[in-house]
């Protein structure tokens, strides 16, 4: 008896040894993204009172920790990079099982997509820090067709299992994303054209628009406000009938619709992190700059600025500020730069040397110093056309 | 300094630029609380020179300047 006890023990120690090292194998062998991007989410889930959703358009272009600054706002950013609307139907679901907030902002990209997900790195960098539960298999069966591909899903092990070779030390720090989940892009890139607004709306009937009804329907049955956006970028023909058509799916539902293709709220010569697509952090700043002034007027949304419960967001501004601040010392090109100092965060003083022909070798230069200054440099275009040496120096309102 | 060509007041100090003690055409940035700040104080011919200012509290928060390839300096 005695002695079957003594097995019995070992035995469950051997168990609990082996649960404990395959924990440890896996989490040190995920990459570790999500829990990255949106930890600060999880962790404390029931302080935001606005989150956004959508695919890496929402990612790069809402940046929380500008609305607390400039509305003591409590939002996040839980946006994920090549997430379909399936996916984002999911990440929401989740979001507002885990905390109430006031307010759901989505953005609409990519909405007439038939497929469920994109790559599925994609969908581990937005599943892989949720933990196993029953909704969370509902998800995997409802995303991932195939059977043999759930695995790695539920235990991400199964997918990343064979980066060993690949450790470095960032998988030991795990750094975490201090942005409230949004992502700053900095390169500075021509974009393609913008394509026609199309005269007519038409039908679009896709997987896609399925979702997006069901997150809709989600969020007012939880009396939850949503606010549907199509974000700027140079929009393909396909991708300005979607933008049209969400239209008609926000009348029906009855919830407000901003459709930036119709706006002019940025400038896509210098607010392009890529050819087609995505928002610098410029870009992003006059999005986010435009969607808290739309809030602000629309919603009564709490300023927590000076509340005692939410006095880490400053010490997490700062950080933010810093972080920015960091990303700049690095910049090694003039174009980035210039685009980082777009940015109501900070003056500056700038010189350019007549001689130096900056504005022959690229005209971007003059745009992005007339984007730092909102336009307001009248003697600029002289100094571009006659060679002369150019000083300007921005200062903000009040500031100082 | 010497030979000072451009000078303004600011909310976060007097900004010039000029001519330093070793010739070169530098940025200055003078506050409460500093001497004269030098964006470029080990070269001379930059083609663009920035001095980043935290709005916040009017503090110097980055200094920057460019070759005339436009590529970052490397002290």
């Amino acid at each position: 008896m005695r002695k079957r006890a003594k097995g019995l023990f070992w035995g469950c120690m051997a168990a609990v040894f082996f649960a404990a090292g395959i924990r440890f194998v896996t989490n040190l062998t995920d990459p570790g993204y999500a829990y990255s991007k949106n930890r600060e989410f999880v962790e404390n889930s029931d302080v935001y009172d606005v989150l956004f959703f959508g695919n890496s358009h929402m990612a790069n272009a809402v940046f929380p920790l500008e609305l607390w600054d400039d509305y003591g706002m409590a939002s996040y950013n839980l946006a994920g990079f090549g997430l379909r609307m399936p996916s984002v139907y999911w990440v929401v679901r989740h979001a507002l099982s885990e905390s109430e907030p006031e307010l759901v902002v989505l953005d609409c990209h990519n909405v007439g997509a038939e497929e469920k997900t994109g790559r599925k790195e994609m969908l581990h960098a937005q599943m892989d820090h949720l933990p196993l539960s029953f909704d969370k298999i509902r998800m995997i069966c409802d995303l991932v067709e195939g059977p043999g591909d759930r695995l790695e899903f539920v235990w991400n092990f199964a997918a990343y299992h064979d980066r060993w070779w690949d450790l470095d030390q960032a998988d030991f720090e795990r750094e975490v994303n201090i942005q409230k989940g949004a992502e700053i892009a900095v390169d500075v890139v021509t974009p393609d054209e913008m394509a026609e607004r199309p005269v007519e709306t038409v039908d679009v009937d896709s997987v896609g628009m399925e979702y997006l009804r069901r997150i809709v329907e989600e969020c007012q049955s939880r009396d939850t406000e949503i606010l549907l956006t199509y974000l700027p970028f140079p929009a393909s023909e396909d991708e300005w009938a979607e933008a049209l058509y969400v239209e008609r799916i926000a009348r029906e539902y009855r919830v407000p619709y901003v459709n930036f293709l119709d706006l002019q709220v940025v400038d896509l010569e210098v607010d392009c992190s890529d050819t087609n697509s995505h928002l610098n952090g410029s870009g992003g700043r006059k999005v986010t700059d435009y969607i808290g002034q739309y809030i602000h007027a629309h919603y009564e949304i709490a300023d927590h600025r000076g509340d005692g419960a939410y006095a880490d967001w400053d010490a997490a501004y700062r950080r933010y500020t810093d972080y920015k601040l960091g990303i700049m010392e690095q910049l090694e090109t003039l174009d980035k730069y210039l685009m980082m100092l777009a940015d109501p965060a900070f003056d500056c003083c700038i010189y350019v040397d007549g001689d130096a022909g900056i504005w022959q070798q690229n005209e971007i230069y003059m745009s992005l110093i007339d984007n730092i200054a909102g336009g307001k440099t009248e003697k600029l275009g002289q100094a571009v056309s006659q060679g002369d040496p150019y000083f300007l120096v921005v200062e903000s309102v009040g500031g100082g | 300094m010497n030979g000072n060509t451009l000078q303004i007041e600011t909310s976060f100090g007097m900004v010039r630029y000029g001519t330093d003690e070793a010739g070169n055409r530098t940025l200055f940035l003078q506050d409460e609380e500093t001497d004269w700040l030098q964006s470029t104080p080990h070269d001379s011919g930059a083609a663009v020179q920035i001095i980043v200012i935290d709005s916040s509290d009017g503090s110097v928060a980055g200094v920057k300047r460019f070759d005339r390839s436009l590529s970052v300096y490397r002290e």
